[in-house]
């Protein structure tokens, strides 16, 4: 059986790596922004799959990762690395701002304060025109690494690199102290408190994870994109990345990366059949339906279709 | 002066009746519904087509109440009912699954285009000396006040507002004591899509009707409910005048952009200072 999943793997990963060579360009696009969302969709599950935690802020965590990584590269001629890195840092202490005050308290308080975030980040952006363009938006320049000007196949394999390193780190992360906090948290906060751990500084962790992931998530997507404007980051792309969760699988990894697959290939499946008026509501009924009658998500379906166990070959 | 500072509170009444529907279900069901704007759209959109069947406006205001019981009761009784007891998560995130589905509901129904909507006041304003005041203004006051007014009546006075304040207060003792604790949850569910109604009728005709008009209101009602006590009925009222009035006033002597951003200034100031809000109790864990 081993043997069996090593040659599994070693298909799949062959089949991620190469994937340029036999995709074309739309279809390629599309594995790109999977591979972005993945990371949004991976630090939303930090949050909420993995602590409980709701927030709403992702959508402006998002934003502000996309137009700081385009503002300091094109304004302030800053490389790509250093520009995306910075602004994951800065985003993340723009997080603490709501963080600290609301974690303390329950978990209603959080959701509602990050609403805010949401309708403010919109405004704000549309009020500093010398920076953002305003509601007219900005170009994204693009990317040069290592001398090479990146191109469609050289993003695909930036934002791997991105997804591949970040994963590892998220994953090491749940397993470490950090992580069995955030379960023991999720289970019962009295419990956690009472056996030491700091409940507070534990949901702040997690909601600086959450914060980084999506800005790190918001600085690739726009270089995909090459032009970004507030109306792209509403509060339904918040609700987005919650449905991703939801519907890949609360608390798993291969949950996010199925949930951003399911977020980012129905919109595309919906317009090829001429039913982009639905999108939204397609999101909602999946995510109504999956709370409902699935709430471990998309990964938990081969433990209750037999066949389908079969079909994969997974054991048990 | 006085004059922004009564239309502040007129603005405040509105957003304290958004408000008002967020904290009878959320005290009821302890659900925090972000669905709840998209109820008011919905609504105010069937007011609409209604008036546009040449209905007179107390035909209009009947029938949409009645409109709003009915949905009320009905995303009670296929969706809440079963998320009784479930972790905010998950009551949260069904509501944001509605807001989504509500909001594609309203586009195929009604279209993506602004519309106009009647008020029941008249425009023309009436002079107190200095104070030039519009019926505009003074409309949603009054209406307010006498829902308020209403509201607690019932509550304080009435059987079936009685038992529902038992409900709210202690679930197994109400049930204990004979009250049908889903009826009522289902009750609160109803009332507070009366009032999002109401609230519809009063803010469609001060900006346009719009699939989406409910969105920004949503924000501050969220903030006017966090002010007041996000379980204290009077306090989402009084928040969201508070709010009403301060963000008239800041964007008047600061600037716009500071207006915006005044609501949520607002919530993370009270939340920091006395999260359980100006008008709750505050309220011990227990274990």
């Amino acid at each position: 059986m081993a043997r069996g999943n090593l040659i599994r793997y070693a298909i799949i990963g062959i089949a991620i790596v190469s994937a340029p060579l036999f995709l074309g360009e739309y279809f390629l696009f599309i594995a790109s922004l999977t591979l972005v969302y993945t990371l949004a969709s991976f630090g939303t599950n930090v949050l909420s799959g993995y602590t409980n935690l709701l927030s709403l802020a992702g959508a402006t965590f998002f934003g502000c990762g996309a137009f700081g990584t385009a503002i300091l590269m094109s304004k302030f001629s800053m490389p790509f690395l250093p520009a995306i890195l910075i602004t994951g840092l800065i985003v993340v202490a723009l997080g603490l701002v709501v963080a600290i005050p609301t974690l303390r308290l329950e978990h209603v308080y959080l959701a509602i304060a990050t609403l805010g975030y949401v309708f403010i980040f919109g405004e704000l952006v549309k009020g500093s025109e010398t920076l953002t363009g305003g509601s007219m938006g900005m170009g994204v320049p693009v990317v040069s690494l290592f001398g090479f000007r990146l191109n469609e196949v050289g993003l695909y394999y930036l934002n791997l690199a991105f997804v591949i390193v970040l994963l590892v780190a998220g994953v090491n992360l749940s397993h470490s102290r950090f992580g069995r906090a955030f379960f023991a948290v999720k289970n019962s906060e009295v419990a956690a408190r009472s056996l030491g751990i700091p409940a507070p500084k534990i949901k702040v962790i997690a909601f600086a994870v959450q914060a980084f992931y999506c800005a790190i998530s918001g600085g690739l997507y726009g270089l995909l994109v090459r032009f970004i404007d507030p109306s792209l980051f509403s509060i339904f792309i918040s609700i987005s990345f919650l449905s991703m969760v939801i519907i890949g699988g609360l608390g798993s990894v291969l949950g996010s990366i199925l949930g951003a697959f399911f977020v980012i290939v129905t919109p595309q499946l919906l317009t090829y059949f001429g039913l982009t008026e639905i999108q939204r509501s397609v999101y909602g009924v999946a995510m109504i339906l999956s709370l409902m009658f699935l709430p471990n998500g998309l990964v938990s379906l081969p433990e209750k279709l037999p066949w389908l166990r079969r079909l994969l070959g997974l054991s048990k | 002066m006085t004059q922004m500072i009564i239309s502040g509170i007129a603005l405040g009444t509105i957003y304290g009746l958004v408000a008002l529907g967020i904290v009878l279900v959320h005290k009821a069901t302890g659900i925090l519904n972000f669905a709840h704007g998209e109820m008011v759209m919905v609504t105010t959109f069937f007011a609409l087509t209604l008036h546009n069947f040449g209905l007179p406006y107390w035909a209009v205001v009947t029938g949409t109440l009645a409109f709003a019981a009915l949905f009320g009761l009905f995303i009670e009784t296929t969706l809440v009912r079963r998320l009784i007891g479930a972790p905010l998560l998950t009551t949260a995130l069904v509501c944001l699954g509605l807001f989504l589905i509500l909001g594609d509901v309203a586009v195929w129904i009604w279209g993506k285009d602004p519309h106009m909507f009647p008020s029941a006041f008249s425009e023309k304003p009436i002079s107190l000396g200095q104070v030039f005041l519009s019926p505009a203004d003074i409309g949603p006051i009054i209406v307010c006040g006498m829902l308020a007014l209403g509201l607690y009546l019932f509550f304080r006075f009435t059987k079936i507002g009685v038992a529902m304040q038992a409900t709210i207060d202690n679930q197994t003792a109400a049930r204990l004591m004979g009250i049908p604790v889903k009826r009522m949850f289902a009750l609160s569910w109803m009332l507070a899509t009366m009032v999002a109604a109401i609230a519809g009728l009063l803010i469609a005709p001060i900006i346009f009707l719009h699939f989406t008009f409910m969105q920004t209101i949503l924000h501050f009602a969220f903030a006017a409910a966090v002010l007041g006590g996000i379980n204290s009925l009077p306090g989402a009222m009084i928040g969201g005048i508070i709010l009403g009035v301060v963000t008239n006033l800041v964007g008047i002597y600061f600037s716009s952009a500071l207006k915006e951003a005044m609501p949520f200034l607002i919530m993370l100031g009270i939340l920091v200072v006395r999260p359980e809000g100006l008008m709750s109790k505050r309220i011990e864990k227990k274990v």
